[in-house]
């Protein structure tokens, strides 16, 4: 080859720097050239060029159904290199589609395929937006190297969801649950009861048993006008000790038995070996009447407990004689 | 005669909500072999209630409300009717019962804070008023023996009406007790499954490791920009949205 030869060629090979090194992989691309918008790293190779089209499950879904979307790239020199396209981030599939997820990419050397799973948002006819898809075709002239592809148009028909025959589900619950209580003759209340103790009934019957216990006292008093002195005799526990024993006396020695008991507790008599005489001697040392009655009620038992005879035991006596001593010594 | 004219209007007023919300428990009831179909009427009906109780309080609305609220499916709102009505009627055996039932079936749902029932649950004002009688009979009655025939076991008959009014006391001291917290911290029911959270925003971290699920019963703390702070039965306090609460009325 002539020198002139070799010049021409190296002009060639300057202005279409392409035919110097036929470009297979988007790796040999520069770096701008890389990241362009829509570029997914086709490169169109000596054959046709790269072929784009949607492909779908079906031509209608349900609106909540779901549908497959099929992404099919053709004619690529280097189908490994190929990138997935985002529709997540496509403001126009947004719109239009749920994308639930991108499905694994199906393996074939001469057409590159990427599925998604999508879900229709609305129902109605939807022109599926075409495919922004550039390729780079080297073989052509500086600023016209990356080309949009062509994908015909498809519509997608989504329906209104088929009534699902639900089976009717009774309601469980308590059977009054179903009952409405008559509520319309009830009186309402204002303010939270804070208890019934403001009904005069309930207070009524609270003061009730007090005041009828009051009652009784009062009339107690009025049918017994010296109650006050016997209910006064009463609480000296030496009196009603004496008094319950004489009640319990059988015979005369539990009697002498209970005044002697009575006159050492409560008039302080040591009648321990004392004849009956000399303890009345001693009482009525004590300016107390009633000394010639007790000697009597002694003698009395005396005569039943060696004497013998009908004469009963002197009871009711020495309790009259007890209960006049004690009023007496008032 | 005028004062009469003058409330009528307010008194068909009434009559037609009554109506509209029985009608649409009446409708419900029919339906209810179909939830689907019977329970929006239930609602509709509880809806009515719910209104017609914060002009009258009486004891059928309540159980009315909580009833339909339970058949249209709002089991929060069921237990917060119940929690109403018995605030007002705090022994009613009806309102107990069917507080009781949802509160078995929040449970079951994992609702874990269901708080004890109170003393004024337990006892009837009746119950407590006839104890309180009894015991003044028996205090009375001492008295009477005391003052007349001197009964030995006049004291003791004394004895025992105190302790009984001493006892009385203290029960009815603490019923208006639980009247005043109730009042002070109002009791919420947790409308549906949502976090309790540590401060009044969504960012505050959960307190809780699990949701709190939906029934659990709380008290309301405080009110803080849309947020409300509860107390739970078991003590913990945190923060929950306000529209995740239905409120005791």
């Amino acid at each position: 080859m002539s020198k002139i030869g070799k010049a021409l060629i190296t002009i060639v090979l300057m202005a279409f720097p392409a035919f110097a090194q036929p470009i297979t992989s988007a790796e040999q691309l520069p770096a701008l050239d890389r990241t362009k918008e829509d570029f997914y790293g086709a490169i169109v190779g000596a054959g046709p060029r790269v072929q784009v089209e949607w492909l779908m499950s079906s031509n209608s879904v349900e609106r909540g159904g779901e549908l497959i979307l099929t992404l099919v790239v053709t004619n690529a020199a280097n189908p490994s290199e190929l990138q997935r396209p985002n529709l997540k981030d496509r403001p126009e599939f947004r719109e239009l589609f749920d994308v639930i997820e991108n499905l694994p990419e199906q393996p074939d050397p001469k057409r590159v395929e990427f599925r998604y799973k999508l879900r229709p948002r609305n129902e109605g006819t939807i022109v599926l937006p075409l495919p922004r898809y550039r390729y780079y075709v080297p073989q052509l002239p500086e600023g016209r190297r990356f080309q949009l592809a062509n994908a015909p148009e498809l519509k997608l028909t989504v329906t209104k969801p088929a009534p699902t025959s639900i089976a009717a589900v009774p309601i469980s619950a308590p059977g009054e649950f179903f009952r409405l209580p008559a509520w319309w003759h009830e009186s309402s209340a204002n303010s939270p009861p804070s208890s019934e103790w403001r009904n005069t009934w309930w207070i009524a019957a609270m003061l009730f048993p007090l005041l009828a216990s009051i009652l009784g006292i009062a009339s107690y008093r009025y049918f017994n006008p010296d109650a006050v002195k016997r209910a006064e005799l009463l609480r000296r526990s030496e009196v009603r000790k004496t008094l319950q024993r004489l009640n319990d006396a059988n015979d005369t020695e539990a009697l002498a038995t209970a005044i002697h008991s009575y006159l050492q507790d409560r008039w302080h008599i040591p009648t321990l070996g004392l004849s009956s005489r000399e303890i009345a001697d001693a009482f009525a040392d004590m300016n107390i009447e009633g000394a010639r009655e007790l000697q009597q009620i002694f003698e009395r038992c005396e005569r039943l407990r060696f004497g013998g005879g009908n004469d009963s035991i002197p009871r009711e006596d020495a309790k009259a004689w007890v209960l006049a001593v004690e009023t007496e010594s008032q | 005669m005028n004062l009469q004219l003058l409330l009528l209007p307010a008194l068909f007023a009434s009559v037609s909500l009554d109506n509209s919300s029985d009608a649409a428990f009446h409708r419900g009831v029919r339906e209810r072999a179909n939830a689907a179909e019977a329970r929006p009427a239930f609602a509709e009906a509880a809806k009515g209630y719910r209104e017609y109780w914060h002009h009258k309080h009486q004891r059928g609305i309540a159980l009315a409300w909580g009833r339909a609220s339970y058949l249209a499916g709002d089991l929060p709102s069921a237990i917060a009717a119940f929690r109403s009505g018995l605030h007002y009627y705090p022994a009613d055996a009806e309102l107990l019962a069917g507080l009781r039932f949802c509160r078995a079936e929040a449970t079951s749902l994992g609702a874990a804070s269901v708080p004890p029932e109170g003393l004024r649950q337990r006892f009837t004002p009746g119950q407590r008023l006839a104890f309180a009688v009894l015991a003044m009979t028996f205090f009375a009655f001492g008295l009477l023996c005391q003052f007349t025939v001197r009964w030995r076991s006049s004291v003791a008959w004394m004895f025992i009406g105190i302790l009984g009014l001493v006892t009385t006391a203290v029960l009815e001291w603490q019923c208006q007790r639980e009247i005043a917290v109730d009042l002070a911290q109002p009791p919420c029911v947790v409308r549906f499954d949502t976090p309790l959270r540590t401060g009044n925003g969504e960012s505050y971290a959960p307190l809780l490791p699990a949701l709190l699920p939906r029934g659990t019963e709380a008290r309301e703390l405080a009110r803080r920009g849309g947020w409300v702070q509860v107390q739970l039965e078991s003590g913990e306090i945190g923060w929950l949205p306000e529209e995740m609460l239905v409120m005791q009325i």
